[in-house]
């Protein structure tokens, strides 16, 4: 009985190489006792991978270390890092989910982690990482960051029901102007080729706390609330275009574009309406979206998000590129320097083919197979160990530029056209210029003023305050010292970092 | 000189003899401070040690450098926070979301446990007893979770029954002007039955002997209640009202966090969930050890100052 989960092979020619024994590393040739490594990090699979786990058993004897990993459950991640963080209790390989927690950053520059800087050359696997990957996980210069590398592109963005605007004989749109209009006529079909209570845009960008809209940032041609121009950091939340976003939303909220309450959403309830068949647009990444195509294809079998390449606002053409990470890793001081080594030596074997495979699918025979199209059939045995990207995946990643393109359950249809959509997105995507900067004054009260703006924002789009408000907040943060000492700073840490 | 010899020796004898009846009495009573014992070194272990972690708010505390390496800042994180734009808005929310529950959230299991004490059939009021006590034992993710089933305007039933009268989608979960009164309707299904419980006790001890009085002279069952159950219970009321008043504060950091959303942020931002957000999210843990003092203080001044008038009124109090 093998449920058969294609996987897809994303390192195609090296499959065959890997056989059962597999290529030696260096350690275990040389009998000396295994090091004994603490590792904190999260996992998304049903259940933790358990301390006899195959996988772990079998990274141990290949790297000849003791591996002692602390799983923790994404949905409170971040409060346990802080409440590890602030014990000074910290494991040999400590995750942060974001490079800028607060905490973490100030630990960082009181010195309480490694400088890797010196040591990542001497590790192949770690240095093939995007030279971008590395730069922006630099502080004050300095790596002292392993990222968990991701793809470039592939970003959360706009997907719409391709299938609807070809229903209504709706091209692709390319303009806020076009999107408009194409999510009206979603939503006001007078001849009913659609389902009457359609959604147009569910709002899944604006579920997140404090999130800087989609739209604001195609108005602005910016990755998030600062844009680079002519080599400075300005704030878009300050800018008109940011205000003709506010405008747009605000009509599109009026006419029904968007639900009533998307205030109160959460983006599983935003991605449930999208799974019913409900929504023209959603927001996901390349990948994720699929989740929302499989759902609502359940109940109209022609269902298909298609991954919008980009839109062009009046400030140019924009698809946001991702930091080419997720979180990162870092080692305390508190660890020797030959442990230090092995600690990185481990994690080189895990960006190798061999190490990645092994952390993800696992071992060939019990725990997957490789059928003749090339594609993973993972097994249940797998499934049970929880083996996956999901789990060991988080700790041992390999940079694969379309690894955003493939989702379980994809057909190679949907997978081919992700490619494209991919390498399309890498011609015109814009990266957020201030990933991995440090502002002190950001750090502190940062969040206190995204939310003030966030929460302005929504009571804008939903016409519980006026543009007249929005001016005002825009006039008040101009005129507060604190809140203009941030872009200083940033401006600082990013013309530091590029003199670099 | 021999005066103050025999003073002196005097004095000496009588702190002696306290000390050996002290020590006569532990020895009398030891069984008793064995039992105490366990509730004494929980207090200190889990109360009083750590309250020593208050001092973090006098200082610029890292985790790095620990609560003794870490630089002592005096008050500069209080004045900070009292200086803050956020402080008033903070404070009015509060205040408000509390006044609304002690104005119409306390009087609730009272005016309860008073009709359920009218019941006459004993079985009747079992059940509806146990009825109302039941959603004191959901948690306030499920009750945020069954109000947002039942209020939002993309799919709530309540909505979609006043559409289908031809009414317009009431925004309950958006609006900032139904917040309030959305967290306090909470609140009073959630507890109103459980806190029945202490007022149906202490009804059940009134003498009945003051009843048949009442009846004796012609009193109906309203004026029984008016006259004899309500004066007799006015105690344990006005208890109660000091103890919520310490809390006046406090205002429950789940169900504010759990409702709020960036429509109704400005009338539901709490002490609570603005600590929540720089101490836990943002690592400022001074600074918001510094508003999590300020709030304990006040709730304290309120706790003595409520114990006083109770006092001054003829009630017991709480000490």
């Amino acid at each position: 009985m093998t449920k058969k989960l294609l996987s897809f092979a994303l390192l195609t020619p090296t499959i065959l190489a890997l056989t059962a024994c597999g290529s030696q590393p260096a350690s275990s040739g040389q009998q000396s006792a295994p090091t004994e490594i603490s590792i904190m990090t999260e996992f998304s699979t049903p259940d933790a991978p358990g301390p006899d786990n195959p996988v772990l058993k079998e990274f141990e004897k290949r790297t000849n270390t003791i591996l002692n990993i602390n799983w923790i459950s994404p949905n409170n991640f971040q409060d346990k890092l802080n409440a590890i963080l602030a014990s000074g209790q910290l494991p040999d390989l400590t995750k942060s989910n974001k490079l800028n927690n607060p905490q973490f950053q100030k630990m960082i520059q009181q010195g309480a982690f490694w400088d890797l800087t010196p040591f990542i050359k001497d590790y192949p696997n770690l240095a093939a990482y995007p030279q971008s990957v590395w730069d922006n996980t630099k502080i004050n210069g300095k790596n002292y960051v392993i990222p968990s590398v991701r793809p470039l592109d592939g970003a959360s963005y706009f997907a719409i029901r391709k299938d609807w605007l070809d229903a209504l004989h709706l091209p692709i749109p390319q303009t806020m102007d076009d999107l408009y209009n194409d999510l009206f006529a979603f939503t006001h079909n007078p001849d009913g080729s659609l389902k009457p209570d359609v959604i147009g845009y569910n709002m899944r960008d604006m579920t997140s706390a404090n999130a800087v809209p989609t739209v604001q940032d195609i108005y602005n041609a910016s990755n998030g609330k600062w844009k680079l121009q002519n080599g400075k950091l300005i704030d878009t939340d300050l800018q008109p275009a940011t205000r003709d976003a506010l405008l747009w939303l605000n009509k599109a909220y009026n006419n029904g574009l968007i639900p009533k309450d998307f205030a109160v959403f959460k983006p599983t309830q935003a991605e449930d309406l999208a799974k019913s068949n409900k929504v023209g647009m959603s927001q996901d990444t390349v990948e994720g979206i699929w989740r929302s195509t499989d759902g609502a294809s359940k109940i109209d079998p022609k269902a298909d998000f298609l991954p919008l390449v980009s839109l062009t606002g009046p400030n140019g053409v924009f698809a946001p590129r991702t930091p080419g990470y997720n979180a990162v890793y870092a080692i305390p001081k508190t660890v020797p320097l030959d442990k230090l080594k092995k600690i990185l030596s481990l994690m080189d074997y895990g960006a190798s083919d061999e190490g990645f495979t092994l952390a993800c699918f696992g071992l060939q025979g019990p725990d997957y197979t490789v059928g003749s199209d090339g594609f993973k059939i993972v097994t249940d045995q797998a499934v049970k160990d929880n083996i996956s990207q999901s789990s060991f995946g988080k700790i041992f990643e390999r940079y694969d530029k379309y690894l955003w393109a493939y989702h379980t359950g994809m057909p190679k249809t949907v997978f081919d056209r992700n490619k494209t959509i991919v390498d399309a997105r890498e011609k015109v995507s814009i990266p957020d210029p201030t990933d991995g900067l440090y502002s002190d004054t950001y750090t502190k009260q940062g969040s206190e003023y995204d939310k003030q703006i966030s929460d302005m924002k929504i009571q804008v789009i939903m016409g519980k305050a006026t543009m007249n408000d929005w001016d005002n907040l825009v006039k008040k943060l101009q005129a507060d010292p604190q809140y203009m000492k941030i872009a200083d700073e940033l401006n600082q840490a990013y013309q530091q970092r590029a003199g670099k | 000189m021999q005066i103050m010899t025999a003073q002196k020796s005097s004095k000496l004898a009588a702190a002696s003899l306290k000390r050996r009846t002290a020590q006569s009495n532990l020895k009398r009573d030891k069984y008793l401070y064995l039992l105490a014992l366990p509730g004494i070194l929980f207090f200190l272990v889990f109360k009083y040690v750590p309250m020593w972690g208050v001092l973090i708010a006098f200082q610029d505390y890292s985790p790095y450098d620990g609560l003794l390496g870490s630089q002592w800042v005096g008050f500069t994180h209080f004045i900070a926070f009292f200086s803050s734009e956020q402080f008033p808005i903070l404070f009015r929310n509060t205040l408000m979301i509390s006044l609304y529950n002690l104005v119409f959230f306390f009087p609730m299991p009272i005016l309860l446990a008073l009709l359920l004490n009218e019941g006459r059939n004993v079985l009747f009021k079992k059940v509806i007893q146990s009825i109302v006590y039941l959603p004191h034992f959901l948690s306030w993710v499920i009750i945020a979770g069954i109000s947002y089933l039942l209020l939002s305007q993309t799919s709530g039933i309540v909505n979609q029954v006043l559409v289908s009268f031809g009414m317009h989608k009431i925004d309950f979960l958006t609006n900032s002007h139904l917040f309030w009164w959305l967290l306090t309707g909470q609140s009073m299904w959630k507890d109103a039955g459980w806190g029945t419980i202490i007022f149906l006790a202490s009804i059940a001890g009134v003498d009945p002997a003051l009843y048949e009085a009442a009846k004796m002279d012609g009193a109906g069952r309203m004026r029984q209640a008016w006259h004899v159950t309500l004066p007799a219970i006015r105690s344990v009321i006005v208890i109660l009202l000091i103890l919520r008043l310490g809390q006046v504060l406090e205002v429950g950091f789940e169900q504010i966090y759990l409702m709020m959303n960036g429509a109704v942020s400005q009338v539901a931002d709490v002490f609570d969930t603005y600590v929540y957000r720089n101490g836990i999210q943002n690592g400022q843990f001074s600074f918001s050890t510094a508003v999590g003092l300020f709030k304990s203080i006040v709730g304290l001044l309120l706790v003595i100052i409520a114990n006083r008038i109770a006092k001054q009124f003829g009630e017991e109090g709480v000490y």
